[in-house]
């Protein structure tokens, strides 16, 4: 790591630490919820594993199970278990038992601090692993929409004339195809999976990226630093990267962390639909449409992903609008 | 049940839920003299998911919340009587007093009442049955059901209430076959031709005859049902009004019938039966259904077209565990595909057991082994992976695809549920662009398995979207469809079930009870797999 770089992160830090306040709250919020989210998954349960579709089902927060596993693979959930010689007798669903005592294999308790969903699968462990997809499909997707939408803006900035009327028609055509209805259209021809699922939000949310680059760079290229590069006989990919992109970044970063909660809200939708990623696999979304049907009898299988989505979308705008009070408070010392 | 929605595919639970309420408010009701037994007076709210789009049977796409209105408003010759379970069902008199049939069997003459009238006063006529049997049979109209009237020639109208059903060959549902659909007006309906009946509002020329007529509707609220006075049946029915309000989400029906507003959901969702059951307030009815639910193997696509693989896949799954999760106990394992409720079903028959080790040995036997050690079986290099598909907005579907995909993951068969809108899952269907489905039917009160089991053939309805073709059950089916007598063409039957469970086309799952929310006030009501409405006439409000 080169010196200059190490300090202009202590001098990033040093703004964050001293920085808006929205700026750290968000910060905080989604960094909690991303380290949760990565970290969390090594001590869950296994997010898919169905150890009693019926006996283990629904449970709510704070409940817990005995789980008897048996020698052909099969797995059983108990609210008690006690042993009778060569029996085990348990009670499931209120009624007693007998099991072989050699059959079994394991029996171990389990709690669901989050309860259970339809299946008896933890609704923690699928929280957790559900905020990783949705995560890592909403960063990839922004990823992939600042990528294109960066390189379509700068070079319809720079180029100009007919290049930037075909790119910008090019864009104002694929603002006006209503979002949902393109991703639906998208989702049914491609077969639904988190790779799909993160190309089709990346490429059909790039041109507001583009725009905002182009309108940058149209204001910037004839100021004096632009021009002068120009004269020591910069190249125009040069020019981009070098002395353009560190020009963009703070509308960027406030546009792209907003963009960040709408594409984790998409997702959220697109999986509501049965489009999103699919079954095993847990996702926020997934897990609202699960809960949906049962609000009055299993609340907890909604609100929880519920509360994670919009607590990332809220983190996400203040991140946004700190950046914003950041680049003023600069700007105005 | 209608034989015309003979074997529709469900889109979900309650494709066509009704729930039905009472509310006594503006209308109390008054015991005769005091006494004990049914009081007249009272009025029933009755909420819909959707509300009816057509008053004309033959104009309807075939919806059976629609179809279960026309019993309330349009006469038939017969009623068909729930007693399935014990021979082919038998009928009682209703438009028809008597009929008998002809020496050779092939003309059944019918009796009407003479006292039947159509609410504007003109007498229901023999010359009205044959009007129904003329647009039944048009094929400008296009009714839903147009083949079940093919071995009928002809309808003779023999004086104004005797009339005569002719037919081009005997076989053991001409009575059932005769019967199906209601009559309708021929005075009213029969001035609008037939190549308009597509685009005409029958509601604006509506005349009815039944327990029930309509005395106001608002389109996407309610549909108000007055008793008709007039009906043959008086002094039945005892309630003086049917409300039906359009609740299109049955939770909101739930919440509705828990609070008292509406004392009646037709469907409960397994889910919340217990908190039903539970209320004082209410009654849970329960009762076997028609719709059994299965999973679709593609019999054309390697590697379902080895009989080995799919009774190892059916083995493997814990299908007793699955029901009693999904269904909450209130559904019972399916055996084969004569429903388990049913007269032809073959009783010797059991359920395939839950067996991974048999499941595993017949894999092994068709050439499926985990050679290299990654825990997912292989034949010529090539994993054994499948799409398993089922309709998006179906819970329960989904809850059972990732139960099949656990259980089968324990064999080492990799299954990745996929879910695809109704629409275009029919259409890939149909296509046989599939390798499994999950899939239900609501089944016939007739027993025939021609559509579902027999080879499809391009000249031929069918509904073997699996592709299944056994010779041997083509030859079977076609003569137990032959034969007249119930008794010999049981023997058949229970030949053909024996050799398609073995064959096991697709692994058969559950068949569902439906699960009728009552309010306790309501008495006399008496629900059955034919109908909700089937004894209307005789419900009354409670002391």
């Amino acid at each position: 790591m080169s010196e200059t770089t190490t300090r202009r992160l202590r001098k990033s830090a040093h703004l964050v630490a001293t920085g808006p306040r929205r700026l750290r709250v968000g910060l905080l919020i989604l960094t909690s919820l991303l380290g949760v989210c990565s970290l969390g998954p090594w001590w869950t349960a296994d997010p898919s594993a169905i150890l009693d579709p019926r006996v283990a089902a629904l449970l709510p927060p704070g409940s817990s199970r005995i789980v008897v596993e048996r020698r052909d693979g099969s797995t059983l959930a108990a609210e008690s278990v006690r042993h009778e010689g060569d029996v085990v007798v348990a009670i499931r669903g209120g009624v007693a038992e007998r099991l072989e005592a050699g059959e079994i294999t394991a029996i171990r308790e389990t709690s669901y601090w989050l309860g259970t969903d339809t299946l008896g699968r933890d609704v923690l462990a699928r929280l957790l692993h559900g905020g990783r997809v949705s995560l890592a499909v909403g960063a990839l997707a922004l990823f992939v929409a600042l990528f294109v939408g960066v390189a379509v803006g700068m070079a319809a900035g720079l180029a100009g004339r007919t290049i930037d009327g075909v790119l910008m028609r090019l864009v104002d055509a694929l603002l006006a195809v209503p979002m949902l209805f393109l991703l639906i259209l998208l989702a049914a021809l491609f077969r639904p999976s988190v790779f799909t699922l993160v190309a089709v939000l990346g490429f059909s949310s790039w041109m507001g990226v583009a725009r905002l680059v182009r309108g940058q760079v149209l204001s910037l290229k004839s100021r004096d630093f632009v021009l002068g590069a120009r004269a020591i006989g910069a190249g125009p990919l040069r020019i981009a990267v070098i002395h353009l992109l560190p020009n963009v970044t703070t509308p960027l970063a406030q546009d792209a962390a907003l963009r960040l909660g709408d594409l984790i809200l998409i997702e959220a939708a697109l999986s509501f639909l049965g489009l999103g990623v699919q079954p095993p696999l847990a996702s926020w979304g997934g897990m609202v449409a699960q809960g949906e049907e049962l609000v009055m009898g299993g609340w907890w299988v909604s609100l929880f992903p519920g509360a994670c989505i919009a607590a990332t979308v809220v983190a996400a705008a203040l991140i946004a609008d700190g950046l914003g009070d950041l680049a003023r408070a600069q700007r105005h010392p | 049940m209608n034989p015309r929605h003979a074997r529709s595919p469900l889109v979900a639970l309650g494709l066509a839920m009704v729930a039905s309420a009472c509310s006594d408010k503006p209308y109390p009701a008054t015991a005769p003299d005091g006494a004990e037994g049914p009081r007249r007076g009272g009025q029933c709210v009755v909420g819909a998911l959707a509300d009816v789009s057509t008053f004309n049977e033959y104009q309807s796409a075939g919806d059976s919340y629609e179809l279960q209105l026309m019993e309330l408003l349009f006469p038939s010759l017969m009623v068909e009587q729930p007693d399935f379970e014990l021979h082919p069902p038998s009928f009682a008199p209703s438009l028809a007093t008597s009929w008998e049939f002809s020496q050779d069997n092939r003309v059944i003459t019918f009796h009407l009442r003479p006292d039947a009238r159509w609410t504007d006063g003109v007498p229901v006529t023999a010359n009205d049955v044959r009007f129904t049997y003329l647009v039944q049979k048009d094929e400008r109209i296009g009714a839903p059901g147009l083949e079940i009237k093919d071995y009928i020639t002809d309808v003779e109208v023999k004086d104004a209430h005797t009339v005569a059903f002719h037919f081009s060959r005997v076989y053991p549902y001409q009575l059932m076959d005769a019967n199906d659909g209601h009559i309708i007006p021929e005075h009213a309906w029969g001035k609008v031709p037939m190549d308009k009946w597509r685009a005409t509002d029958f509601e604006e020329i509506l005349v009815t005859s039944g327990p029930f007529r309509v005395a106001a509707h608002n389109p996407q609220q309610t549909l108000i049902l007055e008793r008709d006075p007039a009906w043959w049946g008086a002094p039945r029915p005892y309630l003086d009004r049917l409300v039906l309000r359009v609740i299109p989400d049955i939770a909101s029906q739930l919440a509705q019938l828990v609070a008292g507003e509406i004392h009646l959901v037709e469907v409960v969702p397994p889910r919340e039966a217990g908190r039903i059951r539970d209320h004082t307030e209410l009654e849970l009815v329960e009762y076997p259904s028609r719709r059994w639910g299965f999973v679709a193997w593609n019999n054309r696509r390697a590697p379902f077209t080895d009989r080995r693989v799919r009774k190892a896949l059916s083995l493997a799954v814990n299908r007793k565990a699955l029901v009693d999760s999904v269904y909450f106990g209130h559904a019972r394992l399916a055996v084969g595909p004569v429903l388990s409720s049913m007269w032809a079903f073959n009783r010797n028959l059991a359920p395939l057991p839950y067996d991974l080790a048999q499941a595993r040995a017949l894999l092994a036997e068709a050439g499926w082994r985990d050679s290299d050690g990654d825990g997912i079986l292989d034949r010529g290099g090539k994993p054994f992976v499948f799409d398993l598909a089922y309709p998006s907005a179906n819970s329960l579907r989904a809850d059972m695809a990732v139960i099949i995909q656990a259980d089968l993951a324990r064999v080492g068969v990799v299954c990745r549920p996929q879910q695809v809108e109704y629409a275009a899952l029919l259409a890939r269907l149909d296509a046989g662009q599939f390798d499994a489905s999950i899939s239900a039917w609501a089944e016939a009160t007739k027993v025939d398995l021609t559509a579902p089991w027999t080879t499809p053939s391009d000249t031929q309805g069918t509904s073997n979207f699996m592709g299944y073709s056994n010779p041997e059950v083509d030859r079977l089916i076609a003569a137990a469809r032959e034969e007249a007598d119930y008794a010999r063409a049981k023997v058949l039957l229970d030949r053909i079930q024996e050799i398609i469970v073995d064959d096991q086309p697709v692994t058969f799952i559950y068949e569902a009870n439906d699960l009728v929310g009552i309010s306790r006030r309501i008495r006399g009501a008496d629900f059955n797999a034919l109908s909700t409405f089937f004894n209307i006439d005789e419900w009354y409000w409670g002391p």
